[in-house]
């Protein structure tokens, strides 16, 4: 195993460090990525033209026009910029949203009320299925729907779309099973996309490259000040898009079948153990597991004694008290929550990851009750 | 009815508070949970779901627990 690939080995956490294809550029993605790509000699030439193979990557593999994609550097503005940008068009009554979409977006949606837009939130049941419903009262035309296809907390898929208009939330996608999903097919063919949002940590690019993506047919004005009438790119790097790119590239061209098994075997496994709640079915390389009467943050410190690291989600844990309102919206336990995130270079330490979560949940329960 | 007081407690705390009860008590057929916890309500009622037992809400800190009457929840 080379030295890479051993330090990701046992990590199953969200964020893992960079991944080879990545590491293995990444000198060259600082000392030529940061040149001027406006410049017409030199680096700043050539990145011009690495920045035009970004651009085309990015279209390609998630089927979007090369001119609505625009690089943002931060999730929440990538959020606002896309909802405040719609409501204050004033073509849109409501947004609908639903319990489990993200609180940097919730946050403008309840931003968007300045411009006289309502919120109408959706509800989800237990296996994660956001239930849009048919509320009479609503003009559906002039209803933009938020609509997140992938929960990033469970893993969990939508697997049917809701009508009219909609924002698509994409920043938890899978890039592997992305291209069988309908919100793929809906970017490629409809015009009801209005905008739609990815981040490139989805498919193991670095942290802090956002993707907004706004359809030209739709109805948007800039929320912010700006004398220009084209977007600004808000501080987005041009090594962390080169990287995203690359990665991206890396990504969709692997096969998801280990994955896919990986993820059933933890859930078959992981059943055996009693008093535990599993989000969802089919969540692909994610997985999130609650159990009763374990404390996250002790499970997590025991699981990484044996190099083990996964995450503990916002559910209750020292750092973050209060409930994981992703969780709680799917009636699912909030306690106990560790989340795993598979890669191809963690796979083979999944049967010893099991037994070592066994091990410590039975014996934690032993020491508490 | 016995109480189980866990003013001030944190998540997981009340939960497992409330476990150790039951299982300290296995004659006692209603307990009375006091928690001001905010995750108690989201998880009184997935343990409910997970173990059959029922719970009602008194008050936003009050939860009254009854054994296995198959998880009728708050």
């Amino acid at each position: 195993m080379s030295p890479v690939t051993a330090d990701l080995a046992k990590n199953f956490q969200d964020l893992a460090p960079f991944s080879p294809p990545i590491r293995e550029n990444l000198e060259t993605f600082f000392t030529q990525g940061d040149s001027d790509p406006r410049s017409i000699f030199g680096p700043g030439a050539e990145n011009s033209i690495r920045l035009e193979a970004s651009l085309q990557t990015f279209s390609r593999v998630l089927a979007l026009p090369p001119e609505s994609i625009h690089f943002i550097a931060d999730r929440a503005l990538a959020f606002t910029l896309s909802i405040l940008g719609h409501a204050k068009t004033n073509e849109f009554t409501t947004i609908r949203y639903s319990a489990v979409d993200k609180k940097d977006a919730i946050a403008a949606i309840i931003e968007a009320e300045q411009f006289g837009v309502a919120r109408s939130q959706s509800n989800v049941d237990l296996t994660g299925s956001i239930r849009f419903g048919s509320d009479p009262d609503l003009d559906l035309g002039k209803t933009l729907t938020l609509f997140q296809i992938r929960n990033g907390e469970t893993g969990i898929w939508q697997t049917s779309l809701p009508t009219g208009p909609l924002i698509l939330d994409a920043t938890s996608l899978n890039p592997r099973a992305w291209g069988t999903t309908l919100a793929r097919e809906l970017l490629g063919t409809s015009s009801f996309w209005q905008s739609a949002i990815f981040d490139a940590t989805s498919w193991g690019g670095p942290r802090g490259l956002y993707i907004l993506a706004l359809n030209e047919r739709a109805s948007w004005r800039n929320p912010l000040p700006t004398l220009d009438p084209r977007l600004p790119k808000y501080g987005a790097s041009i090594p962390l898009t080169l990287m995203s790119a690359v990665k991206l590239e890396d990504e969709v061209a692997r096969d998801s079948s280990r994955i896919d098994k990986a993820n059933a075997l933890l859930r078959q496994e992981l059943r055996n153990i009693e008093e535990i709640d599993l989000a969802g079915e089919s969540t692909g390389d994610r997985l999130s597991i609650s159990l009763l009467n374990v404390p996250a943050d002790e499970l997590m410190r025991r699981l990484a004694i044996d190099h083990f690291l996964v995450d503990s989600g916002s559910a209750c844990s020292a750092s973050e008290l209060a409930p994981s309102h992703v969780l709680s919206a799917m009636g699912l336990l909030t306690h106990g929550n560790i989340r795993i995130r598979l890669r191809d270079e963690n796979l083979d330490s999944v049967r010893p990851l099991i037994s070592s979560i066994a091990t410590h949940v039975h014996s934690l329960r032993n020491e508490l009750l | 009815m016995r109480e189980i007081t866990c003013l001030g407690m944190k998540c997981p705390l009340p939960i497992i508070e409330l476990s150790k009860a039951m299982k300290k008590y296995p004659s006692e057929n209603a307990f009375l949970l006091k928690s001001d916890d905010v995750a108690t309500l989201p998880d009184l009622r997935a343990w409910s779901r997970m173990t059959g037992n029922s719970v009602q809400t008194i008050d936003a800190e009050s939860f009254e627990i009854r054994r296995g009457t198959s998880g009728q929840s708050l």
